[in-house]
């Protein structure tokens, strides 16, 4: 197969790319994102949500080598044999890189890991929980936290929250979140980069990152709804990147939650206790 | 040929043939892998030979 682009072999279909070309396109996606969506400037400094996993390393490298000045924040939710390992491949990227990077963690906030968390509950839903927490309370001060969130994530995340009747939340389908009193503004310059690419970039890039899946993921809703995207997709072709550009539109349209100060922590909520001081009160009980 | 499927950690002896024919094999769907053969990146319609090292690397991860 050739490049669509070149006379080079292809490493990469759908499109058509080689090593070279993928490189550009990535990098050419992400500019055209942030430019057609008004996402950042070059005079921000974006805090990079960061796991370590291939979609936030090739962030913060992408942002780094458009001009942005970004900076690494990275939440170590305390899953023993899994965290530690992204952990370490991020702190290698960054100081090869010379990326500030901050590491917060549940313990810190709650005086427990995530393992110590999960008896009797959804893990997922109380990492979601704390994990969102940390990342806007520790990005107060920058301009905006920037996600790695791509296509198979969004179309993931629109279908999960119509399974479970959460149309409400349909709204957090958003290029860049809207502004709103005490969050610090969210943009996924990777939202049109299909996850596969992501890790041929990476790759190509002569990343050498540990593959680690979650151990929780397996019981998650999302791993079933992923699954089963990927065998619609390879029937239908493009089929999530529907789902995303229709999700997107809905978002438009669909009412903004309403947030107060948390009684408690003051970062915004929906109760007048949020989410996170409950689940907090719950944990250490 | 020796083929490393990263997901599950494995190694197989396959036949040689395609990666389409591959992934087929094991009933694997293309979305969620990318091919390796000695080192670099090759696109599903690539012929595999006898003695080149395959992996079969998984696009999921994280939660």
């Amino acid at each position: 197969m050739q490049c669509s682009r070149c006379d080079a072999k292809a490493v990469f279909a759908n499109p058509s790319l080689c090593e070279e070309h993928l490189v550009s396109y990535v990098h050419e996606t992400v500019a055209k994102t942030i430019d057609e969506h008004a996402l950042c400037s070059k005079e921000e400094t974006l805090c990079v949500a960061a796991s370590g996993g291939k979609d936030s390393v090739a962030l913060l490298l992408v942002l780094k080598e458009l001009g942005y000045a970004v900076e690494a924040l990275c939440v170590d939710e305390g899953i023993a044999g899994y965290r530690e390992h992204s952990l370490r491949d991020l702190r290698d990227v960054c100081a090869k890189h010379a990326i500030p990077l901050k590491v917060v963690s549940f313990e810190e906030l709650t005086g427990k890991p995530l393992d110590a968390m999960v008896e009797g509950r959804y893990p997922c839903s109380v990492c979601g929980v704390f994990r969102r927490y940390l990342l806007n309370t520790y990005a107060h001060g920058y301009d905006v936290i920037a996600t790695g969130h791509n296509v198979d994530d969004e179309a993931q995340s629109c279908l999960m929250n119509l399974i479970k009747g959460h149309k409400e939340l349909l709204h957090r389908s958003h290029v860049r979140t809207p502004v709103a009193e005490g969050f610090v503004p969210r943009i996924k310059p990777f939202i049109f980069l299909p996850e596969r690419m992501i890790l041929a970039y990476t790759i190509v890039r002569g990343l050498s990152l540990q593959y680690e899946e979650c151990p929780y993921a397996q019981q998650s809703l999302r791993a079933q709804v992923r699954d089963s995207l990927n065998a619609y997709e390879q029937e239908h072709p493009g089929m999530k990147r529907s789902l995303v550009d229709a999700a997107l539109a809905v978002a438009v349209d669909t009412p903004e939650e309403v947030f107060t100060p948390c009684a408690r922590c003051g970062e915004p909520s929906v109760d007048s206790v949020c989410r996170s001081c409950q689940l907090r009160d719950e944990v250490s009980s | 040929m020796k083929v490393f499927i990263e997901r599950t950690k494995e190694t197989r002896e396959v036949p040689v043939c395609s990666v389409d024919e591959l992934l087929r094999m094991f009933s694997i769907i293309l979305d969620e892998v990318l091919v390796v053969r000695n080192g670099k990146l090759v696109t599903e319609d690539e012929v595999l030979a006898e003695t080149d090292e395959i992996k079969i690397l998984s696009v999921i991860s994280g939660g």
